[in-house]
């Protein structure tokens, strides 16, 4: 079966900076795939010479087998692009946007109506469809951008920063929109975001991208997985813990890191939902109460963190999207 | 054709969304029309000549008497009557006159006597136009007095010439509508074209539409045909407006109206091709802005449209025989003014035909299909 987004050796320069360098990538027909990284780490660059906008300084591009270099056109073709500026025009009206899309990509007259109709129903904005689109929220015109992408049923669909700016029920709405594309199309999604409980939501599998390099690929489970002993389990206990039992805790399996202040333990451990009941069982057979018991997870972010040594939490981040730990 | 209609029809909807630049296209010219027709009319008039006379004898009488002719006809001159010379002297120090005659005392017993005598002209030459005019309207009033002045000596009999006007007597107001149906072209050009492209290129709206098939040619072919939409509107507003404003009226028919509609057509798409060539690249709309209203006046002035090339220095002339404007303006005076020149009118629309193909076939080159 033939990739949906393959890369060889992308590279791209401009001048003497290396945007994306050497970018070695496969995504398979039908994944949702996920390019998680800061702002300037090459994504959007990635993006856009995957899909023609941009020359390609060396390596290969393919998408959905068509090379990108020979046959751009042919890529276009099958590819749908949302770019992370809001580009729907604001004279026109959401109906007068769709459809001359649909002529750019040569969609038949005979079906252009109908599957104008269908999108803006899919995407909840039929009854909206006279109005012009400057009379729109950022979600309803992001909404908008997406379903325009999706005019001439293609094969691939880029999201590039798809809910930046968005307020959080923005985001939730184009989450489960892009959730419900998924499942109701044969459609490759490849999402660039620097959100990462936004690539966590949605994502198969997600690669990070930092200085222009892909520094870690995977599923986020995966990707979680591969960080050691990064969930933290905090055991509230009666009485303050002698220091043999630390000492028996610090060489229990999966356990790599305990601390003990009062009578509030902390263990970094490396799988910490399967490790705790087995924890609040040993305690407990040594007589201990435990008062209470909760495990922090490892989040994107420490996965980030581990693979860039930097964080990607910045000020673009839309207020009240968790970002950090997850409490279980 | 279709993909190149859809890219028409998205530069049209959105320019015929904002009616107040358009109405600007249209207005603007016409505001040129008005400024340019009551600032720079030909023959100069109302230009204020202080008189003092200080002989009441009868050649004062009859030069007084001629020079309020030339006011009455002509109206170069406003004669403003003063007693003192001083006074009128700080007058025209002071700009309230473009010029003082003095008549002295005894003028005319001098000239009846046969004694050569002479009156003073004073003149703002600061202002050399003004000047001239002010001396001109003397001059014209001399021939009243029967003897000779010792300054401006007057020659009866020499051979007259009476000018012949080959084609009917057109107005100055009249004369502009040529050139103000070419600015009027250009400033349609100026808010469609390459303005569009680069205002996408600065809201970032085109990565949208260069993500599909479209191809080079779609995009130029379909911006500039929109482009072209506007201006032929936007002109021919300004056409009758300019046609019913001063009875003027297109010769030659069928032909002559379809001279004028190719001037149109050829000058629109040229000029909208041209920008695009030059600044379908910027990357703000500032440079087009900036940029075009250079072009405005580089282009306007050398058209024709208000001074004759011929009188220009070498190499403005030649600058001016490939200035699209110029041929534009030729064309429409044949067709308005020299009763339907076609064949003088056609040379001219064969020009712009060639000047619109090469601009056509240069901007659909170097149009940018990638971000």
């Amino acid at each position: 079966m033939t990739a949906a987004i393959e890369a060889r050796g992308l590279t791209k320069r401009f001048g003497s900076v290396t945007a994306v360098d050497h970018v070695d990538l496969t995504v398979e027909a039908g994944e949702f795939f996920g390019l998680l990284g800061p702002n300037g780490a090459g994504k959007t660059t990635l993006v856009r010479m995957m899909a023609g906008l941009m020359s390609i300084t060396s390596g290969e591009a393919r998408v959905a087998g068509i090379d990108v270099r020979s046959d751009p056109d042919g890529v276009r073709a099958v590819l749908g692009v949302v770019p992370q500026a809001l580009t729907s025009d604001l004279d026109l009206t959401a109906y007068e946007n769709m459809d001359i899309y649909a002529r750019y990509f040569g969609v038949p007259r005979a079906r252009r109506a109908r599957r104008v109709e269908e999108l803006l129903h899919r995407v909840g904005l039929w009854d909206r469809r006279k109005d012009l689109v400057k009379k729109f929220s950022g979600g309803m015109r992001r909404r908008l951008e997406i379903a325009r992408g999706l005019i001439h049923k293609p094969r691939v669909l880029f999201l590039d920063e798809p809910t930046i700016g968005l307020d959080p029920q923005s985001r939730h709405v184009i989450w489960d929109l892009l959730r419900d594309l998924r499942q109701g199309d044969a459609l490759t999604i490849s999402l660039t975001t620097h959100y990462l409980d936004e690539a966590d939501a949605l994502c198969d599998r997600v690669a990070i991208v930092d200085a222009g390099r892909i520094v870690a690929l995977g599923s986020p489970a995966e990707l979680k997985a591969r960080v050691p002993g990064s969930d933290t389990i905090s055991i509230g206990l009666a009485e303050p813990p002698p220091p043999e039992r630390l000492a028996e805790l610090r060489a229990a399996a999966g356990v790599r890191d305990v601390s003990a202040e009062d009578g509030e333990l902390t263990l970094r451990v490396d799988d910490g939902a399967r490790l705790l009941p087995r924890l609040i069982e040993d305690i407990g057979a040594t007589g201990a109460t435990v008062r209470s018991a909760s495990v922090d997870r490892i989040s994107l972010e420490d996965v980030f963190i581990h693979f860039t040594g930097k964080s990607l939490r910045d000020e673009s981040a839309p207020r009240g999207a968790p970002q950090g730990r997850r409490v279980v | 054709m279709g993909k190149v209609w859809a890219v028409m029809k998205r530069d049209l909807l959105r320019m015929l969304r904002n009616p107040m630049v358009l109405l600007s296209a249209i207005a603007l010219p016409l505001v040129y029309l008005l400024i340019l027709g009551n600032s720079l009319q030909g023959p100069l008039k109302g230009l204020s000549l202080g008189v003092v006379a200080q002989d009441q004898g009868p050649e004062t009488r009859r030069l007084l008497g001629a020079l309020q002719a030339v006011e009455h006809g002509p109206g170069t001159v406003k004669l403003v009557r003063l007693d003192d010379v001083d006074l009128g002297m700080k007058r025209l120090h002071d700009g309230d006159l473009a010029g003082l005659l003095v008549v002295p005392p005894r003028f005319s017993s001098d000239l009846e006597r046969g004694v050569a005598a002479s009156a003073g002209l004073f003149v703002d030459n600061v202002n050399a136009v003004a000047s001239s005019a002010v001396e001109g309207a003397v001059q014209a009033a001399l021939p009243a007095i029967e003897r000779p002045l010792a300054r401006y000596e007057l020659h009866l009999g020499p051979p007259e010439v009476r000018p012949q006007e080959i084609y009917p007597r057109v107005d100055y107001d009249a004369s502009l509508i040529p050139g103000v149906v070419v600015m009027s072209i250009f400033m349609a050009t100026m808010i469609a074209g390459a303005f569009n492209m680069v205002m996408d290129r600065f809201l970032g709206v085109h990565e949208a539409y260069l993500s599909t098939p479209l191809r080079r040619w779609h995009i130029n072919v379909g911006v500039l045909m929109s482009g072209t939409a506007i201006t032929c509107v936007t002109s021919a507003v300004v056409l009758a407006v300019g046609l019913l404003a001063t009875g003027v009226r297109v010769h030659g028919g069928v032909a002559g109206y379809a001279l004028v509609f190719a001037v149109v057509v050829l000058t629109g798409l040229g000029m909208l091709a041209m920008s695009m060539v030059l600044l379908g690249r910027a990357g703000h709309p500032r440079v087009v802005g900036l940029v075009n209203g250079f072009l405005n006046i580089i282009l306007f002035f050398p058209s024709g449209a208000l001074y004759p090339i011929e009188s220009f220095p070498a190499w403005l002339r030649a600058f001016a025989h490939v200035n699209p404007e110029m041929h534009a303006v030729a064309a429409l005076k044949a067709v308005l003014f020299r009763g339907g020149d076609i064949e003088a009118a056609t040379r001219h629309v064969l020009f712009l035909a060639g000047f619109c193909a090469v601009m056509l076939l240069v901007s659909t080159l170097t149009t940018k299909r990638t971000l």
